[in-house]
Parts: structure tokens; C-alpha cells; sequence
């Protein structure tokens, strides 16, 4: 079963705290259970090569990685790295191969690699090409795929600001989550399971890579205007009245919270069950791709009666977006060209000379390229 | 400009002063770090320096924090120059009487930073010579001071009387002494028993010298250590199991609160009812000075993480507000305190949790008390603006003005050159220490706006006058 739409059952939005140009908002759960605990193992090489299954490989600086521990009969546990165990000694590498972006390494015990989990699924995404040979197209790419594909980011220690607002941020009672804004772009959405993970994966926020607009904004808009609300206080004539304005406030501002979101929290979305562990799904997510709008990734953990354990997501910046919508759209018309550049109105020329502005010359044959850039 | 807009731009200008001194101490802050916190403190002092100079050196007398009070002495000294000849005994009085009200050791530093930055006039000279003079026990802080009483010594070419001088730069190499103490001092440097005849600190230096276990140290020693030394070391000797008796009222109010909080969470729970009542005698001993006749006062307390402090200064804005919770408890008739998370033992409280100050100023307000003191670092993050809530507060429910509001604020905000206000409507008091807030209190109305210059300046002269009259010389 694969989700459609990420919802924040079980949380509550606090009021939101800002520092420079950072705007975070709490999320706070309702009840704790304590039989997921997710930890953080760090690793400190200079890049890591991720074996996939499939013999493809991922390359990328990965900071840590998460140990998911879970209960099958929904009693408390301690998470990863509070337990006694025995510390492995390894030689001082430059480098770590690993196996699989999750991977079982006990019993009820997950490896995963926050991010890169969702980065790797959407690197991933059509990747193989067209099961027919059409006529444009190299031959590398009919034999082989896309090849090699690559993104840049961000890592969050480049965005001025953001560890200092980290650092400063007033963590909750039982706040299990952040929705992070940077000048008021929504960029990030963070849950965990239990609010003592929390506290520990807090500053590991910075540690994640975000796209490049969000880099863009950031050095555009140094300080954010306050967020709250303008009171009516005609009709405020005791304490009471004004005790019952706050609380209505309230509730219009989480709403307002929610709307900030709305673009992750209301949006279909394109879900993969990736694994199952006992009474939890962990999915990798693309929102309903809309070049207007902001358009996320990510990777989710569910219980089985649809409370959020887990979440982390990345924003796509716009040629992200385009190039993934433009793979997809080409694969809903079978790769065909033609068929593909009827459907976007476009010419087929435009069509070719957009797949090359977007890094994908090199899925067609030079000469048809050549002529397609030649006749515009 | 109309003299009245004047008078109010140089009342603001005094208080956004006074208020910067008492709390800033070029610390880091939670929010702000020390280069942050060191531009705005000097650029206040250079501009008072050069605006006000009259106000600048009267403000000495005011209950500002002994650090500032050490700046505004070195600025004073180093710009003798531009001190209106009518005004230069006035000064030179101020002068004089803040140092001998400040510790020896904030005044020996203060020497020490006038070699370094090359301050030597005929004023100088003689206020260290006759402040030197003057001290009870002279050989004992130049024992404990050395380094620092050489530099000003040499600087300021000060003979003293009996063998100081020959201690000072000749050390223990010189021979025996008459004097007891530096005779201890030579000895020490060959005896392990003479060590114990040391102060502390002095002492503390020859431990590795001669190899002496730190825990045989510790108990010998711990006669000679002072009041806030012997608390500082509660702990270390808990953990050497040696019991340094020490009896805990006796410290200062904000002192017993930090050393209280320093407390892991399981101790604080033992040592419950002792550290109660050492923070309620402390209170009532500060309350016991000041006729402040406070009636029924609802305090909003703010334990945010915030309020933490920094790696400088571990959980002083929180210590602040604790030792405060005290104070106003013993001070009123009536009190109820109201924290922005559920604290149900105040000795156990931690600085964690949003800084909510909607519902507790609300809670507060629904009990109707005649004062309401809030201690914040007024950063607020809740829902609606605090400033908001007091504003609708004082114009439409409150229609005839009854309660009083203040906020005490323990964290100087650099960026704001004042300790952060949460309203225009409420004076915000920057503060040091808790047992500062009764001499405070007056600002807190001297900050309203309908209040006049004349008003700010007669506080002024009464607490000049105070001073030169406590110390005379």
C-alpha cells in the first residue's frame, strides 16, 4: 500500500520561533509511544560510495546516517547509540563503500541514509529509458540508460545563519519536529519519532544539503518580517475576552501555518514503499510535480493506523523540477519525441533543444541534436 | 529643538546608559557573542564620555555592575583633560569612594589596565598611591595580588612603607622577611607547611610544585579559603569527599541560586530543604535594608532555554530569575509566581521549553494583583506579541491605571545597545544581580515617559551624595 498525500497525523503546530533570517515551527506530538527510535551514526570520511542494488553506484559527502530501531509489540525501547554496544574499530579511511541505502544490520535495526535515501530515488527515476529504440536517441542510452546522473546542493553549514538559529531554537516539550523556513521559502519539513531523538538530531539539520534558490534566497533576504497576528481588540473588554481572542489566534495562525506548507502537506504525492518493518512503512515521496510551485522529495516512515514517525524532505529547485517532469514526460509518451513535444505544444526541434538545456544532450544522437539546436 | 524634546532625548540617553551597565558585562550571551557585545558596550561609554561627562562620572554612585564602574573610572582617568575645573573635586570624590567600594580585586585589575594602556598623570598617580595607603590589610593583597600591585607599583613609582617594595621586586629570593605573610610566601617556596599559611589562590600555585595530593590540599586548605571560594568548591570536595563547611546564607542571594542550580537535578532534590532556606534568609537580609512594601505582586517568570545562558555565563539569566522569585516572594505581602513552563518546585527548575509569555502574563493578570514583575530576557516567541497583550491590557480593560508593570531584564542585547524591552509600555531595568532589584525599582518609574530630566538628575545627586557620604577619606 503506498501513501498519496503526507499528513501530520498526531502532531501539533507550536507558535514559531525566528532568528535572522530562519524561521522554524515546532511540531509537537500528541502521544508518545516510544517504540521507534530512530539514532544518528556519523561517519567522517570525505565521500561515500553507496553499492545499490542494481549494480549502480551513488556518490556523495554523507555526514551520518539514521539507526532505525523499532518493536514489533509497540514497547518502549532506547534508541541507537544509548544502548551498550561494543565499539567497532576501523581503519582511518578516505572513503566508505556501503551496501544498499537501508539496510537491516539486526534484528528490528535499520541502516539508512536520511536524504540521500530521496535524492538517490530521484536520481534513480526513469533511468533505464525507453524500452523502444527510437531513432533519436544515442546508443549509449538505448543500451545503457541515463548513465551518469548528477545534482549539485547546498550543505546546510553553507547557509549563513542556519546553524546559529539552530543552535538558538527553543526546543519544545515533547517536539518531535521542525518545519524550517529560510527567508520565508519553505524548505524543509523534519520529524523523528520521539522527542529525545529529537533533541539529538536537532543540530544534524545542518548537516543536510538544500537546493540551490534556497542558498539564493538566503543571501537575498537577511531579516524576516514578524509573523504575528494583528488583533481586533474592539470588542476586548476583560480578561476573558481577551484570553478567548488569543485561542481563536491561535487556531487561524496554525492554519495559516499549515497553508505555509501546503505545497508538501496538501499536495498528492508519488510514493514507493521501499521497506517494511513490523507495524511501520518506510516510502520514498515526489510531490505532484508543478513547475508554478515548490515541489518536494523525501522519505517517510508511517504506522500501519497512519500517525507520521518519520519524515525528512529536500526542496527541488526549478531545473530539478523541470528536468525530473521532463524524464516523466517523456516516459508517459514512451519516450517518443514527437508524441512528447505534441503534448507540451512544442515543436519538436524546441522540445530537443529543452532536453539539451537541461543536461540531457547526451541522450540523443549528436547529428539530431546538432540539427535541432542549427535550425532554431 | 524645544527644550523639553532635549531633556527627554538626554533622560532616555541615561537610562538607555544606566540600564546597558547594569547588566552588560562583555560576556557572551545566549543570543549574542563577545566582540558583539564588547562594540556596543564601548561605543556607549565613549558616547556618554563625550555628551554627558557630568552625568557620565555621577552615574559611579548609581547601582551599576562593578565591571562598568571599572570602565567609567579608566575613561574618567584618561580624559583628566576635559573635566570642567569645577567639577574636578567632585570627580576625583567619586572616583576615590567607588574604588574603595569595589573589590580589591576589580580595583587591582583596574591598575593593572591603566600601565596598559599608558594612563600617567599627577590624578592617577595619586589616587592609586592613596588607594594603596589606605588598604587594612596591605601585605595580604599584595601577596594574593602580586602581579598586579607590581604593575601598578612601577608604574605609578610608589614607594610603600615596611619591606613591600623589596617583596615586590626582589620576591623571595631577597631573604628573610619581618613581615609574616611574605615570610610564608618565601617559605612556601621551600616548605610544604608554609603553603597552608597562603591564601588560596597563592597557595594553589604551589601544589605542583611540591607534589601535594590535591585531596590533603583541599582539606588543609580549606580554612583559608573566602566565602564565594569555599562555594565554588561544594562540589570538587564532594567529589574528594572533604566537607567544607560553609554556611550558605551568608553568600550572596544570586550567588546561592547559581551555585543551587549548578546542582545536578538529583542533588537539588536532597539538598531541597537547605537550599530553600538559605535562599529565603538571603532575601530577607536584603529585604531586611530596604523598605520596599510591596502588596500583593504576581511575578512572570521566563525559564525558556534561552535563559540558559552561554559557556560565560552557565544559567546566570536563569540564577537571576530564581534568586528573584525569592526576593519578591519574601518582599510582598501576597505573591504568586508564574512561569512560562510548569515548574512546581522552584528549586528544580531547568531552562528548556519555548519562551511563552502569553499565558502566564494572562494567569497572572486573571489573579489581579496590584504589581506585576517580569523577569525575561525578552525574547518572546509565542503566538501574539507580549507588547500586544499590554497594550490591550492598559487601554481597554484597564481603563483607571492600577497595576504596575516591570520588566527586569538580566541580558544585554547588543544589537539594541539595552537589555531587550518587550513594550513600549512597560520599562524594561536591566540587572546583574537580584539583590539589586530594590535599589531598581525607582527607574522603573523614572522611565516613563511623563516623568521629567529633573526628576532622573535628583536621583543622581542623591546617590552621588550617598556615596561620598558612606566613604569618607
Amino acid at each position: 500500500m503506498n501513501i498519496d498525500k503526507i499528513n501530520l497525523k498526531g502532531l501539533t503546530l507550536a507558535s514559531a520561533q525566528t532568528y535572522g533570517n530562519v524561521r522554524m515551527i515546532p511540531l509537537i506530538r500528541n502521544k508518545i509511544r516510544g517504540d521507534l527510535r530512530i539514532g544518528l551514526k556519523s561517519y567522517d570520511e570525505d565521500y561515500s560510495v553507496v553499492d545499490l542494488n542494481d549494480k549502480t553506484k551513488y556518490t556523495s559527502y554523507i555526514p551520518h546516517g539514521f539507526i532505525v530501531n523499532w518493536d514489533n509489540n509497540g514497547s518502549p525501547i532506547c534508541s541507537f547509540g544509548t544502548e551498550l554496544y561494543r565499539k567497532n574499530i576501523r581503519k582511518d579511511n578516505k572513503v566508505r563503500v556501503k551496501k544498499r541505502m537501508v539496510k537491516k544490520i539486526d534484528k528490528n535495526k535499520l541502516r539508512l541514509l536520511p536524504l540521500h535515501l530521496s535524492m538517490e530515488y530521484y536520481l534513480a527515476q526513469h533511468f533505464f529509458g525507453s524500452d523502444i529504440i527510437w531513432d533519436e536517441y544515442s546508443k549509449d542510452f538505448t543500451k545503457y540508460g541515463l548513465g551518469s546522473r548528477s545534482e549539485f546542493t547546498y550543505s546546510g553549514s553553507d547557509i549563513y545563519g542556519l546553524e546559529k538559529a539552530l543552535k538558538v531554537f527553543e526546543i519544545n516539550e515533547n517536539q518531535v519536529g521542525v518545519l524550517l523556513y529560510i527567508a520565508d521559502a519553505f524548505t524543509s519539513a523534519f520529524i523523528v519519532s520521539h522527542p529525545n531523538d529529537y533533541r539529538k538530531l536537532h543540530n544534524s539539520l545542518v548537516e543536510d544539503f538544500y537546493c540551490d534558490l534556497i542558498q539564493h534566497y538566503n543571501y537575498l533576504y537577511k531579516e524576516l518580517p514578524d509573523m504575528f497576528p494583528k488583533i481586533d481588540d474592539s470588542n476586548i473588554n476583560s480578561i476573558n475576552d481577551l484570553r478567548k481572542a488569543l485561542d481563536n489566534s491561535r487556531s487561524d495562525l496554525k492554519d495559516f501555518y499549515n497553508y505555509t506548507a501546503s505545497n508538501l502537506l496538501d499536495c498528492y504525492v508519488e510514493s514507493k514503499n521501499i521497506y517494511k518493518m513490523g507495524t511501520f512503512n518506510l516510502y520514498n515521496f515526489i510531490t505532484y510535480l508543478d513547475e508554478q510551485n515548490e515541489n518536494h522529495i523525501g522519505e517517510c516512515i508511517y504506522r500501519e493506523d497512519g500517525e507520521i514517525e518519520y519524515l525528512k524532505t529536500y526542496r527541488l529547485d526549478k531545473d530539478q523540477t523541470n528536468r525530473i517532469k521532463l524524464l516523466k514526460t517523456l516516459d508517459k509518451y514512451d519516450w517518443n519525441l514527437r508524441d512528447t513535444a505534441r503534448s507540451m505544444n512544442q515543436s519538436k526541434n524546441s522540445l530537443i533543444q529543452y532536453i539539451d538545456k537541461l543536461g540531457f544532450g547526451y541522450i540523443l544522437k549528436p547529428d539530431i541534436l546538432k540539427n535541432a539546436l542549427n535550425s532554431l | 529643538m524645544d527644550k523639553e524634546r532635549l531633556n527627554q532625548i538626554i533622560k532616555e540617553d541615561l537610562l538607555l546608559f544606566i540600564n546597558a551597565c547594569c547588566t552588560c558585562t562583555v560576556q557572551k550571551e545566549f543570543y549574542t557573542n563577545r566582540y558583539e557585545q564588547k562594540m556596543s558596550l564601548d561605543f556607549l561609554h565613549e558616547y556618554m564620555l563625550i555628551n554627558y561627562r557630568t552625568y557620565y562620572m555621577r552615574i559611579l554612585a548609581v547601582n551599576i555592575n562593578q565591571f562598568n564602574k571599572t570602565i567609567i573610572i579608566l575613561n574618567l582617568l584618561s580624559n583628566g583633560k576635559s573635566t570642567p575645573p569645577q567639577l574636578r573635586f567632585e570627580e576625583n570624590r567619586l572616583i576615590t569612594s567607588a574604588l574603595y567600594k569595589l573589590p580589591a580585586n576589580r580595583v587591582y585589575k583596574l591598575f593593572q589596565k591603566i600601565r596598559q594602556s599608558g594612563i600617567n598623570n599627577r590624578r592617577t598617580r595619586a589616587i592609586v598611591k592613596n588607594y594603596l595607603n589606605n588598604r587594612k590589610d596591605l601585605s595580604f593583597d599584595i601577596v594574593k595580588y602580586r602581579k598586579k600591585i607590581n604593575s601598578a607599583v612601577a608604574h605609578n613609582h610608589i614607594k610603600l612603607d615596611g619591606e613591600a617594595n623589596d617583596f615586590l621586586f626582589s620576591g623571595y629570593k631577597s631573604g628573610r622577611f619581618k613581615t609574616e605573610l611574605f615570610e610564608s610566601f618565601r617559605q612556601a617556596h621551600f616548605s610544604k607547611e608554609a603553603v597552608y599559611k597562603l591564601p588560596y589562590t597563592v597557595a594553589e600555585g604551589f601544589v605542583k610544585k611540591h607534589k601535594i595530593n590535591r585531596s590533603i590540599f583541599l582539606d588543609k586548605i580549606k580554612s583559608k579559603m573566602t566565602l564565594n571560594e569555599k562555594l565554588r568548591s561544594q562540589e570538587l570536595g564532594n567529589k574528594k569527599n572533604i566537607k567544607i563547611k560553609i554556611d550558605l546564607s551568608k553568600a550572596s542571594l544570586t550567588k546561592i541560586a547559581l551555585y543551587a542550580l549548578s546542582l545536578p537535578y538529583s542533588r537539588r532534590k536532597e539538598r531541597l530543604d537547605e537550599l530553600d532556606n538559605a535562599l529565603n534568609k538571603a532575601a530577607k537580609r536584603i529585604i531586611s535594608k530596604w523598605n520596599l512594601g510591596l502588596g500583593k505582586v504576581a511575578a512572570v517568570l521566563d525559564c525558556s532555554y534561552s535563559m540558559s545562558g552561554s559557556s560565560e555565563k552557565k544559567r546566570r539569566p536563569l540564577a537571576i530569575t530564581l534568586a528573584g522569585h525569592y526576593l519578591l516572594k519574601n518582599a510582598s505581602s501576597e505573591y504568586k509566581a508564574f512561569w512560562t513552563t510548569d515548574v512546581k518546585k522552584s528549586l528544580l527548575l531547568q531552562a528548556k521549553g519555548q519562551s511563552d509569555l502569553n499565558t502566564p502574563f494572562l494567569d497572572a493578570l486573571e489573579w489581579k494583583p496590584e504589581k506585576i514583575i517580569i523577569l525575561s530576557d525578552g525574547y518572546d516567541n509565542s503566538f501574539w506579541r507580549i507588547s500586544d497583550i499590554i497594550r490591550i491590557f492598559k487601554t481597554k480593560i484597564e481603563k483607571r491605571k492600577r497595576t504596575g508593570v516591570v520588566h527586569f531584564n538580566p541580558v544585554f542585547d547588543a544589537h539594541e545597545l539595552e537589555p531587550r524591552r518587550i513594550s513600549d509600555l512597560v520599562p524594561t531595568i536591566g540587572l546583574r544581580d537580584s539583590e539589586d532589584i530594590p535599589s531598581l525599582l525607582p527607574f522603573a518609574d523614572l522611565g516613563e515617559y511623563k516623568e521629567s530630566l529633573s526628576k532622573l538628575e535628583n536621583f543622581l545627586n542623591y546617590c552621588k551624595e550617598r556615596l561620598m557620604k558612606q566613604v569618607l577619606i
